[in-house]
Parts: C-alpha cells; structure tokens; sequence
C-alpha cells in the first residue's frame, strides 16, 4: 500500500528546519533523501544495510542508521544530522572533541563515530568505558583508529560536564 | 513551565508487577521481591536504569520496546508470604460464602508522563480527576500538594469532556477522599449527585500510570513516560462474607465478617513501594446488626485483591455480598428475612425504615402464581455510616417483587423503597436550590433511580459479539413495566431544598433481587447480573422441557439436511442486484462494522502490493494454483455495489458469489460462517459507505479439475460448519469474546490450522491453530504445539498482537505483520479477549522441561558462539550482530529482536529463517520496530544456508540440524514456495 512517488511532498523536520521533499517516495531511505535532496553529506553511504555505522542521523534523539530508515518513518520526528550538532560556524562539543584528539584518519566512519557519542551523551553523559565500547562495538572504522575514537569520546564526555 | 508544554527528552517507563496483587486495606500483602538480575536488564542497549523500591519494580529505557527488552530479562523471584495464622481466621471462615460483582474492563488505552525536579512533580495525563491524583502523588512522592501540578495532556476521551459534570464528581470524590484520610474519620462515605460514572473505571488506569511515571522520574531525574494499557478484560472481585453461628452462645448469635476495602485505594506504586501501611480509611459500608451478638470484625486479616473497581461498585458489592448472606442465614433458619434483620438491629431509623418499607410492599402477603411463571419477593437493606460515628447517618431498603419464566428469564414487577438520612445535604442538582415545587421532579429522578438500578441487575449482559469498548447503547435503557415505589424522608428539620438522593438508595438492588429470585425458585445466585448465560441455565427448567427440545433438533436437523442438499448443489441461484439504502444504518454500526473488517483483516487480502486498498487483484498460492482476490468495494460492476445484505450474508457464510456461482475457501468463508448477524450487518454497512472502485482484478484460473466451481458444493458438504459461534457458558465473557474473534473474523485457522490433502483446515482441538503455512511462510502453531522457547503468556500475546512485537518471542513479519497493522483499529479490550482465549490452549506446563530465562537462553547462545567459527559466524558478525547481538551494539530507535528467543529457529523448517533474512522486514506491523533490509541481493544461497545452519546451531537444542537449506533458499528466493 505505498503510496506512488512523488504525488505530493513530504514534509519532515532536519536539524530545526521543515522541509517539503518533492518526489520522494515513503520507502525511499531517509539516507537518500538527507544527502540527494536535501544536500546534507554529513552522513554517508557505507554499506547500505545498516551495518557499518557511516550513514547515522539523531531520529527524536537516538540514533539511527539512515541507510535502513525509510522516509515515511520520520514524518513525526526530530532528525538531527552531523550539521545540526555546529554551534553557529563552529563544531560542536562532541566534534570538537574528535579534532582535539585527531581521531580521524580517512574520516569516512567519522559522522557515524560523532553522532553515535553524541546520542549516548545525551542519555548518559557520564558513561563508564564499557558503555563506550558497546556503543561504538559495530560503528566500523577501516583505518584503525579506535583508540584515537575513544579518547575523543572520553574527552567529549568530559567536555559536557 | 507554561502548562501544556511537553518537556524535551522524555525517557520510557515500564512496569513489572507482581504476579498477585492483593491488599488487607491498608498495605500490600501479595508475594515479596526476592531476586531480580539488574544487570541483564542494564546491560542492553538503550537502558537507562532498573529501579527498584520496595515491591516496584520499573524500568526506564530509551523507548518503549527497549523497556519491554529490559522487563523481560529481569526474571523476577517473587518470594510467597507465609500463610496468616490458622486459629481464628479458620474460625471466621467457618459460615463463610463467596460472592462476585463484575467489574467491567478498563477500556481507555491512555499514558502519563511526569517530570520530578527540583522539589516538585509536573504530570501530563488524561485524568478526570486532577485533584485526587495530585494528593496521591504527593503522598507518594513525600511533596506537599503544592509541589504537585497535573496538567492534561489533551487526550481526555469525549464523553469525559462531554460529561463535565462527571469531572467536578470526581474532583469532589477524590477531595472527599483526602478528607477522609488525613482526618482518619471512618466513613464520611456520601458522594455526592453522582452517576455511576464510567470515569472512576478509566480513572484507576491513568492514576497508576501517573504514580509509575512519577515514582521512576523522581529516581532517575528525567521526564519519564508510562503507557497504559487498557482493556484489561473485563472480570469480577470477588467479595467474601464470613459468618460463626457461635455454639455456645444464642443461636441467634452471629459474627459477619466481609471484605471491606477503602472509598479510594491509592495507587499500586505507593502500595508496592511502602512497607507499612499506606492508608488509614474506614469501612465502605456499616454492618448494622449488632445487637444480641452479631459483631463486627474489622478488616485487615483478610488479603483480597487490590480493587480494578469503582467506589461505587465496592459499596454496592459489599451490599450485595453482606445482603445475600443475611437472607441466606436468615431462610437456613426458616426466619422471615426482615423478622431475622428487624431482630437484630436497635437503631431506631434502620427499624423505621425497615418496617416502613416491609408495611407498604406487604411483606409476608401471599404472591400471585401461576403454572408457567414463578414469582418472588426479595428484602435488602443498607447503612451508611457518618462522620460522626453514628451508626447510620443514611438507610435504605427495598423489597422487590420478581417473575421468573421457565427459561430463566427474570423480570422485576414491582420495587418498593425507601430510605431516610440524618441530615439531607445531597440535592440532585448541585449548586442549584431546590425549591418545594421541585419536589416532585425529586421524587420522579430518585424513582428513575431506583427503576434504573433494578434494570442494570437484569439487563442482558455483552454478549461474544459485543464491542464493549463502541459507545454503550444499553445506558440508555429502555423503559420497561415496573411498579416503582419510592419514599424518602429526613429529619423533621430539613427543609425541602435540603432532599435528593443519597447513594444508598440502589445500594440494595442487587441483594434485593437476588433474594426475591431465590424466594421464587430456590436457586441462590450469587454473581449479579442475572441474566448472564450461566444464571439463566441455573434458572431455567425448560431444559427438562423435552418437548421444546425435541423440536429445537428436529428444526434444526431438518434444517440442517436442507442447508445439506442445498450446499451440495453444485448450481445454486443468483441473487438479483440491489440498491443500497445508507439510510438503515447508524454510524455506530459503520463503526462496529469498521472493527469488524479490521479484525478480519480483509484489506490485507483483497488489496495488490502497491494497490488501492479493497479493490483485490493480490495473488494467493495454493497448491491448486493461484486465486486473485476480487474487488469488495461498492463499485455496482466490479465491486459488491449491487450486493444486497442477503446475498453479502450467503456469500460471507456459505462461500456463494451473487451471481450463483461457488467461492474458493482461499477467502475463509468457513471461518466467517462463526460471525454473528449483528457483526455480518455491520460489515456490510461499513463495506458499502466506501468510496467505489471500478476495477476488475485478474480472473482466477485454476486447472482441471479445480476450475469447475461447482465441485466446491461437495467440498462444502464435507468441510464447511454452518452456524454462528456457540459461547461456552463455562468460560468467561473475555474468553468467548477471544475465541469468537479468533475463530469467525479473525480467522486465525486459516493460516494457523494445518489443512488435509483437500485444502480443508483439519478438525479437532488438537489440530487447531496447530501450525499451517502461509504465502510461503510458516504460520507457527498457536496452541500447546508451539516450538517458542518460552511459554506463551497471556502478556505476550498481548504485546505481540498489539505492537507486533514481544520481547519474549520476537516480531511479527510476513504476513503476519500485515495483520498487526490491521488489528490496530481493533480496541484493547478486543485484543487482550483474544489473548486470554489464545493462552488457554497453550500446554500445560511441563514439569520436567526445564524453561530458560532469556537470559539463560542468549548466555546458552553465547558460550556456544565462542565455539562456532567459519563462513556462518562471519556473515553473522558482519551482518547481524549490529541489531541482534544481545548487549553489545548501539541503542538504536529498531528493535533489537533477540535471535536466542526467535520462534523461527526452533522449527522443523527453516523456511521463515529464510524469508526473513532474504526479504527483510520492509514494512514493520509497528513504524516503532524499525526496518530490517533483505539480504537477497547480497548473500547467495551458499552463504545464506551457512548464516541458517549457524543461528540454528547457536540458539537451539535441535538434534536434527536443517537439511536441504541451500535449495530451499533458492526456491523461496525465486519466489516458487510450495509448502513441504
């Protein structure tokens, strides 16, 4: 029963902002939309089935592997991308805290790394190292750059306090 | 923070009861928590914290299903209290009898979130009564009232906005009730000009929501959420009445004990988070007869069940329990029931009352019988207790006059009543005067009253096919004969302005009639209403009446061998075209007909991937070949438009298109021939107001020899049960109502029953919902054959049928996801109906099977894990671990199924493992689970038997790993299932 593409626009909320989608389908992924409609490349296409991480938007809060979220599932709800965690031009404290520590390397996994710690924090904001790790457990990074990863997780973390 | 306004970052609350909830009336006396494994539940994903006070056990996590996930691995150790003393409750116990009084369900699904900060609580929920709510969270929460602010959250249900008058009771109650608390003044207990409002039952819900949400935000800083079921089904309470008849003392010597339970009790997160005694509130009603011996024991050894009931109901459920007894000692000892009450009790307005009453109804007068129609004449009597300790502030008494006919069917002729109060301060019309010359318009309600309390104890209750949860026509109730005669007086002082009723005055009906019913035919019920299925066999004699018997077969095998020969004829006749009148139908049977579709789901079938919804053109394989679905909206040439009810009716329960011609059993007239009249009309009703759409799906084209429709009137000679669901008087309305849904609409059976070598579903109990295919799917046994790791509670059900979800069984997908979606315009109380009848056919528990907790059972998993290696455990890392593995992984919006738990590993098939993981979860029963992608264009049939054979082998027991997995991955990839 899903409706055909593109009959009327879909309106959803990015980052504060309403936006009215033409010709988008309800089952297109939201990953699409974000990057082809909306010109937001914060998060990125990795492997499309929502296992790598590289693709994570903030849906009312939580994160959310964008690449397996249909469109017509976030009608209601807060999307927040990478772009929405800058204060005004400068990175937010979570994103400031992955340069401090130099914490990318290819920088690809990075938004998915970013607003993965970014949705922890927000529920828990003081997590212990093994709610790090378990969080960030399948949030892949090719480069190897973990350890990098989780000191600019603990320094976010101190940061917000 | 302007009220209104939600606050941000609302975390979801869960709660885990106790598998008892009882109380003596000032505490909690159910079993103890003695164990809970936090860590499990604190270790997955998305929870934030296990909170655990006293006996109050809650959860507050992410969203709603991670709280689910969290509750279900909490494996409580609930620790039995030890047994109160033998000695004098055996004693008490010794005279005792058992009534119940029906509660009805608590229909309103609603939630609460409360915010405690800083020295205060702010609350958003849909109560009626604010008021209350604010002092019980105060009490709980240790705040002064102040510190309290109960805002509504714009979800009051209509008939609460639109009775305002209900809400300004109810305020008044709950006000009246802290009166009477914190004074500790036993039984201020007169509300006001109060109907019996639905809104106390929907009130009990919301005021345990609120307690919840605010007790587990006061313990984790945030605003937290809690979601309220409704439709607990509806039950009864159980009252019970003790008597001694003391040996050695007179033999008029009696001690009457009953359950008495406060006005209001305080919510179950304040009972089961305090040790000590909550409340200190006195009896709901006086025992009055306390002269020559007869004493009263006061509450508090007795541990009944924390009330789901109104005050009102527990008033007049203990009248009518106390009321009963009376008159049951009272004719054991062959004593005139108002003699035996006339001689024990001194009180002199209870004598005047009583005597009053018994004068003007002529009590001890010989009743008119006749042959057919036994008659009867029943006394009750009530006293209400005041402020002031005086034994009765407010009395009153009825005798009623019944005519029972020979089948059971029971009318009330004549009540006489009256009642006096000590002071009348209760006008009907609150706040506005009453003068003299409205003293007849007193004297018409208070009979209107009394005529309409008389009613409700011998209306016909819901029946199976009853939406209890559509607005209730029998409110208003039709006038029937009634001789009704009322008087009231009060003391000489007051004035005129100062008369009404008070509640006591139907306090008594109930008792009243019962004891009229057994005065005319000897039979003590004991459950109000009376004309319930099982009270009116007890009351019948007809059944002896072989007669009628005999000419109820005979009818019915005549009409049986008629319906035989004509549904063994292959040709039968068209049905001419109709005109549909929309004007024969109310709105509220397009609604009732509107649930009536959604549970049986007939848009799932009757609409294309992709189509318009009721146009059909979907493809169903069968082994006999592919049938389409046919279009069912109103369209006069494509559609049903031309159908008249007859025709809709035949083809709904005999499987005959208009035009004559056989239907395949691919649409499940067997199952719709269960519905009842009522349900076919509605449907009807609804189906023909839809938008009609020309449309004319593909024509089913079956081969030889299944293409000829008339070899289908054989098949229907064979396999198709004509007549409307039977109730079984032995079970209760909520299960009738289950097995009705789940048999007729529902149709369960359709993909849940296996069926024989002729596509019929196979009979008996055992086969029933014992596991059948569907669209290339396994449609897993529902009965005691279910291969789920964990028994199937009547929770689980619930959840699962109403999120498509348990956290104890995993998600509903293929076709059954569908069907979740459908089902969600179905009320709570439908749902839990079909729970209640679907957990009675589960196994009786096997003692010698040991039951893991789902903790054991994803700890089984991972110790073997670390033991598997290899393509499958690879895919599984890479693939799978990201949303199933159990505690590792992000907390994400999706459901997080646990494979440990997944009915789908423990079948003899592999085939839903398969479906599953090559098509994914595309459209979710609830959008809350979350989407799983398809792996059908990422892994080929080697990779995807290695990823089975893996989860198979980690997660089960199975002794015969699948065989055979890489061919049936490549049949049901390309989309060609037959069912093996």
């Amino acid at each position: 029963m899903t409706p055909a593409a593109g009959t009327t626009p879909v309106r959803i909320t990015v980052n504060g902002a309403v936006h009215d989608v033409e010709g988008a389908a309800l089952d297109a992924p939201l990953l699409y939309v974000l990057r082809n409609d909306l010109e937001l490349n914060g998060p990125k296409y990795g492997c499309g089935l929502g296992e790598c991480g590289a693709c994570t938007v903030l849906v009312d809060g939580v994160a959310a592997r964008s690449c397996v979220v249909p469109l017509g599932h976030v009608l209601e709800r807060d999307i927040t991308t990478l772009e929405g965690l800058c204060r005004g031009d400068r990175p937010g404290p979570v994103q400031q805290a992955f340069i401090d520590e130099q914490a990318a390397q290819c920088g690809y996994c990075l938004n998915g790394m970013v607003m993965t710690v970014e949705a922890l924090l927000r529920r828990d904001p003081c997590p212990s190292d093994e709610t790090l790790r378990r969080e960030l457990h399948y949030n892949l990074c090719r480069c190897g750059t973990h350890l990098e990863i989780l000191c600019a997780a603990r320094l976010a973390a101190r940061h917000r306090r | 923070m302007p009220q209104g306004v939600m606050p941000q970052g609302v975390m979801a609350g869960a709660v885990l009861r106790p598998p008892a909830l009882t109380w003596n009336g000032t505490a909690y006396t159910g079993p103890i928590m003695a164990g809970l494994d936090v860590v499990a539940a604190e270790r997955l994903p998305g929870v934030l914290r296990v909170v655990t006070l006293g006996n109050f056990v809650g959860v507050v996590a992410l969203t709603s299903v991670h709280a689910q996930d969290a509750l279900a691995r909490l494996a409580p150790q609930w620790q039995p209290r030890p047994m109160p003393l033998a000695g004098e409750g055996a004693v008490l116990r010794a005279g005792s009898r058992t009534y119940s009084w029906p509660v009805p369900s608590d229909a309103d699904a609603t939630w609460a979130l409360a915010w405690v900060r800083e020295g205060r609580v702010d609350v958003w929920t849909a109560t009626p009564a604010p008021a209350g709510l604010a002092l019980e969270l105060a009490d709980l929460l240790a705040l002064t009232v102040d510190a309290v602010r109960v805002h509504g959250n714009g979800k009051l249900s209509d008939d609460v906005k639109g009775g305002s008058n209900d809400c300004d009771d109810f305020q008044r109650d709950g006000m009246r009730h802290d009166g009477l608390r914190s004074d500790g003044i036993r039984g201020d207990s007169v509300r006001g000009n109060v109907m019996r409002d639905q809104g106390t039952q929907r009130g009990l819900g919301v005021w345990d929501a609120a307690a919840d949400a605010a007790l587990l935000s006061q313990a984790v800083g945030r605003p937290v959420r809690v979601a309220c079921a409704g439709g607990a089904p509806a039950a009864s309470t159980q009252i019970a009445v003790g008597a001694t008849l003391h040996p050695a003392g007179p033999s008029r010597h009696v001690t009457v004990d009953t359950d008495r339970v406060p006005w209001r009790r305080p919510s179950l997160a304040r009972l089961l988070s305090h040790e000590s005694p909550v409340v200190r509130v006195g009896p709901a009603i006086d025992m009055p007869y306390q002269v020559d011996g007869i004493a009263i024991f006061s509450p508090g050894r007795i541990d009944v069940p924390i009330p789901q009931i109104s005050t009102d109901d527990i008033v007049h459920a203990n009248v009518f329990a106390a009321e009963s007894f009376i008159d049951e000692l009272a004719r054991d000892q062959g004593v005139s029931p108002v003699d035996f009450r006339l001689a024990r009790i001194d009180h002199p307005r209870s004598v005047r009352v009583i005597r009053d009453v018994a004068r003007r109804a002529q009590w001890g007068a010989n009743l008119d019988a006749s042959d057919d129609v036994r008659r009867g004449r029943g006394f009750a009597f009530v006293s209400q207790p005041d402020a002031a300790g005086e034994p009765a502030q407010s009395v009153a008494a009825w005798v009623v006059d019944v005519a029972v006919d020979p089948d059971g069917g029971v009318s009330v002729t004549r009540v006489v009543a009256g009642q006096e109060s000590a002071t009348m301060s209760a006008p009907p019309l609150e706040g506005t005067p009453v003068h003299a010359s409205d003293r007849t318009q007193i004297g018409t309600q208070l009979e209107t009253r009394v005529r309409q309390a008389a009613q409700r104890m011998i209306q016909t209750p819901p029946t199976f096919d009853t939406d209890t949860s559509l607005p209730d026509e029998a409110a208003h109730l039709p006038i029937v004969p009634m001789a009704v005669d009322v008087t009231q007086s009060g003391p000489a002082s007051a004035s005129p302005g100062d008369l009404g009723w008070r509640p006591a005055i139907d306090a008594p009906a109930a008792a009243a009639i019962a004891n009229a019913i057994f005065d005319a035919t000897g039979v003590r019920l004991r459950s109000p209403p009376f004309q319930t299925l099982g009270n009116r066999r007890l009351l019948a004699t007809r059944p002896e009446n072989k007669a009628r018997a005999w000419t109820a077969v005979l009818a019915g095998g005549l009409g049986l061998a008629a319906a035989g020969l004509l549904a063994a004829s292959p040709w039968r006749s068209a049905i001419p075209p109709a005109v549909f009148d929309p004007g024969l139908y109310s709105e509220q049977a397009i609604e009732r007909g509107r649930r009536v579709a959604a549970a049986g789901d007939c848009v799932v079938c009757h609409t294309a991937p992709g189509g318009v919804p009721n146009v059909g053109g979907l493809a169903l394989d069968t082994p006999f070949g592919t049938i389409y679905s046919t279009n069912i909206t109103p369209d006069r040439n494509t559609g049903i438009g031309a159908w008249s009810l007859p025709a809709f009716e035949r083809a709904m329960r005999e499987g005959i298109h208009r035009d004559g011609r056989h239907l395949y059993p691919a649409f499940p007239y067997t199952s719709f021939a269960k519905m009842s009249d009522g349900d076919i009309q509605s449907l009807y009703a609804y189906l023909m107001t839809r938008e009609p759409v020309a449309y004319t799906p593909p024509a089913t084209a079956l081969a030889f020899p299944y293409n000829v429709r008339g070899v289908m009137a054989g098949w229907n000679t064979l396999f198709l049960d004509r007549g409307v669901y039977q109730p079984d008087p032995t079970q209760s309305l909520a299960w009738n109502r289950g097995a009705y849904l789940v048999q007729g609409a529902g149709h369960c059976g359709a993909c849940h029953t296996p069926r024989n070598p002729l596509g019929a579903e196979k009979r008996g109990m055992a086969d029933f919902l014992a596991g059948g295919t569907a669209e290339g799917w396994e449609a897993p046994a529902l009965n005691g054959r279910s291969r789920s790791p964990l028994p199937w509670t009547e929770t689980d059900f619930f959840q699962y049928l109403r999120t498509g979800y348990s956290a104890r069984h995993g998600v509903a997908a293929g076709p059954m996801a569908p069907v979740v979606q459908s089902m969600a315009a179905l009320p709570d109380a439908d749902i839990a109906a079909m729970s209640t009848y679907l957990v009675s056919l589960q196994a009786e528990p096997d003692v010698k099977r040991e039951v893991l907790t789902v903790t054991q059972l994803e700890q089984r998993g991972n110790d073997r894990a670390d033991l598997l290696h290899g393509l499958g455990a690879r895919l599984y890392q890479g693939a799978c671990a990201v949303c199933h593995d159990p505690g590792q992984g992000p907390a994400s919006q999706a459901a997080r199924p646990s494979l440990a738990l997944a009915t789908s590993l423990h079948s003899d098939s592999p085939d839903n493992l398969l479906q599953v993981i090559l098509q994914g979860i595309q459209s979710p029963a609830h959008p809350d689970l979350g989407v799983m992608p398809g792996y059908a264009d990422v892994l080929d049939d080697v990779q995807i038997e290695a990823l089975a054979l893996y989860l198979q082998q980690r997660h089960t027991d199975s002794a015969a790993p699948w065989t055979g997995v890489r061919d049936r991955a490549r049949e049901l990839r390309a989309g060609h299932a037959p069912a093996r």
